[in-house]
């Protein structure tokens, strides 16, 4: 069994022979019967909301049924998108919810860990997360639907778009005490966010550690659609205003001219085209260009950049472009994204989801270097357990970008230089190709795995 | 009678039965639903009147305008 999915007992998923599996309990039996029949399933999927699955010959005798999901090729977590994935994600959730009780079912948990983005767009993982709705019945997965989405959401916007962090250090969703002690007054006078944040971590002091009598079901059904609605209209309306980040005119700033740019996407357009990858990783994407360029070679492409703005702009421009094969997200190099949860393995660190074909680390080896003190050789072997192929870009110490980051601090890298760069990573990999990239004092070289 | 007891009092009144999923769905929070969902359910209602108002008015003026 996954770790991720001990929580409900209506299933769980397993691997076999590299494939992920859904086992359904008996328990669950009747609540999927339904979710079949009622025509719930052929909607959802038809209208691309729900990932779909073929039902498989029993392969587990204990469970009521096993079924094989599509599968996703690269599981993203909520700690790692920017506020529009986010954004996007919960009204998808939402929407999936609407639909749900005009079929007579409700979704019966809203984590942010059963949304993935699949073929660009936000899609419900788990299909067990429905069940037959009682009129009456308050959502059950409100509060969960608070913590994991609207909380941050409300964070990134009003605070920093930093915050979706938070979902790292709270893998049950941020506490709402906690979100409504950091939202500023302006943001919490809005009557939608009064009611879902303050109101209701205050409703959950005071009544969770008072002793409750079940008496009878009393939310109607237009004031559950009502609450959705509300939630959906709330959401809706979040707009990250126009921020300018450290990297979003990065292109615009740096010693890069026309030129120079136009030999350099040449460059590595060939040498993609030469490693042949399906899957790409850029590490330090910035807005995404070669990421954009890498998707027209690459069936699956992960960009990933420390900046949630610069990954937000990538995000909008592959929605806005189509570029269905491209995934944004949260990532800070120095510092990856970690395994987490129960025994450390409910959520997979970054590692754990590679290794990939190809990786890009175009303009990124002086920030490692100089900034954060990461030896050439550190990351030479950091970047030989996750790809088969590198496209690495290696900016002398005479480059302005590298003067900018020197300007302030003592130069104490002795070994930053082309001929140590070349001897650190000959450790791990094959040089195949090596380009100088004329009018820069960069030079980018295609490399290849020895192991 | 502070808002408070009041508050306290409607949720005796309406507390739901248990349900039998996983998830702890968090006392407040089901009152809080219970409250916002009696307001937006009201609201609901009187946007589906509205529609149904609106749909009567217009198929009279079309039917008027066609003569």
């Amino acid at each position: 069994m996954i770790m991720g999915s001990y929580r409900d007992p209506s299933g769980a998923i397993f691997i076999k022979n590299g494939k992920i599996y859904r086992s359904i309990s008996k328990n669950y039996s009747e609540n999927y019967n339904y979710f079949i029949d009622s025509g719930l399933y052929k909607r959802l999927v038809q209208e691309g909301l729900l990932i779909s699955h073929l039902e498989i010959n029993q392969v587990d005798l204990e469970a009521f049924k096993v079924i094989k999901p599509i599968q996703i090729p690269f599981v993203s977590y909520p700690y790692e998108w920017c506020f529009s994935q986010l954004k996007d994600a919960a009204l998808t959730t939402l929407k999936i919810q609407k639909i749900a009780i005009d079929y007579g079912m409700c979704l019966k948990d809203a984590s942010a860990f059963n949304i993935q983005f699949y073929q660009g767009k936000p899609i419900l993982i788990d299909t067990l997360s429905f069940e037959k709705y009682q009129e009456g019945q308050p959502w059950i997965a409100y509060r969960q639907f608070c913590m994991h989405f609207l909380s941050p959401l409300l964070l990134m916007l009003y605070k920093n778009p930093e915050l979706n962090r938070l979902l790292e250090l709270y893998i049950d969703g941020i506490p709402l005490n906690l979100v409504s002690s950091l939202l500023p007054f302006r943001a919490q006078m809005q009557p939608a966010v009064f009611t879902h944040i303050y109101l209701h971590s205050k409703a959950e002091n005071y009544f969770g550690s008072r002793k409750t009598k079940s008496t009878k079901n009393i939310l109607k059904r237009s004031g559950l659609i009502g609450l959705i609605e509300n939630l959906e209209g709330l959401i809706s309306g979040l707009r990250l205003k126009n921020q300018q980040s450290l990297w979003s005119d990065y292109y615009q700033k740096n010693n890069y001219s026309k030129n120079s740019m136009k030999t350099k996407v040449k460059i590595v357009k060939e040498m993609i085209k030469r490693a042949k990858p399906k899957t790409t990783w850029d590490l330090g994407s910035n807005t995404g260009i070669f990421s954009h360029l890498a998707s027209k070679y690459s069936k699956l492409v992960i960009s990933m950049d420390s900046d949630p703005l610069a990954v937000e702009s990538n995000y909008l421009y592959c929605q806005k472009n189509k570029l269905s094969n491209c995934i944004s997200l949260v990532v800070d190099i120095t510092n990856p994204t970690p395994s987490i949860g129960w025994n450390n393995q409910e959520r997979m660190s970054l590692v754990d989801r590679g290794p990939t074909d190809l990786v890009l680390a175009l303009a990124l080896i002086h920030h490692l270097a100089i900034s954060h003190n990461i030896s050439l050789d550190m990351i030479a072997d950091w970047l030989k357990k996750i790809c088969k192929y590198l496209i690495i870009e290696f900016i002398s110490k005479n480059d302005s970008q590298v003067q900018l980051l020197l300007q302030n601090r003592q130069d104490i890298f002795y070994n930053y230089n082309k001929e140590n760069f070349e001897s650190s990573f000959a450790k791990y990999f094959t040089i195949q190709k090596r380009e100088d990239i004329i009018g820069s004092k960069r030079c980018i070289y295609l490399m290849k795995n020895k192991y | 009678m502070r808002p408070i007891s009041l508050l306290l009092l409607f949720w005796i009144l309406i507390f739901p039965k248990e349900a039998s999923a996983y998830l702890d769905p968090g006392s407040g929070s089901y009152i809080l639903q219970i409250l916002i969902g009696f307001i937006l359910g009201g609201l609901v209602g009187v946007k589906l009147f509205w529609t149904k108002i609106k749909t009567f008015l217009k198929g009279i003026l079309t039917n008027f305008f066609k003569k």
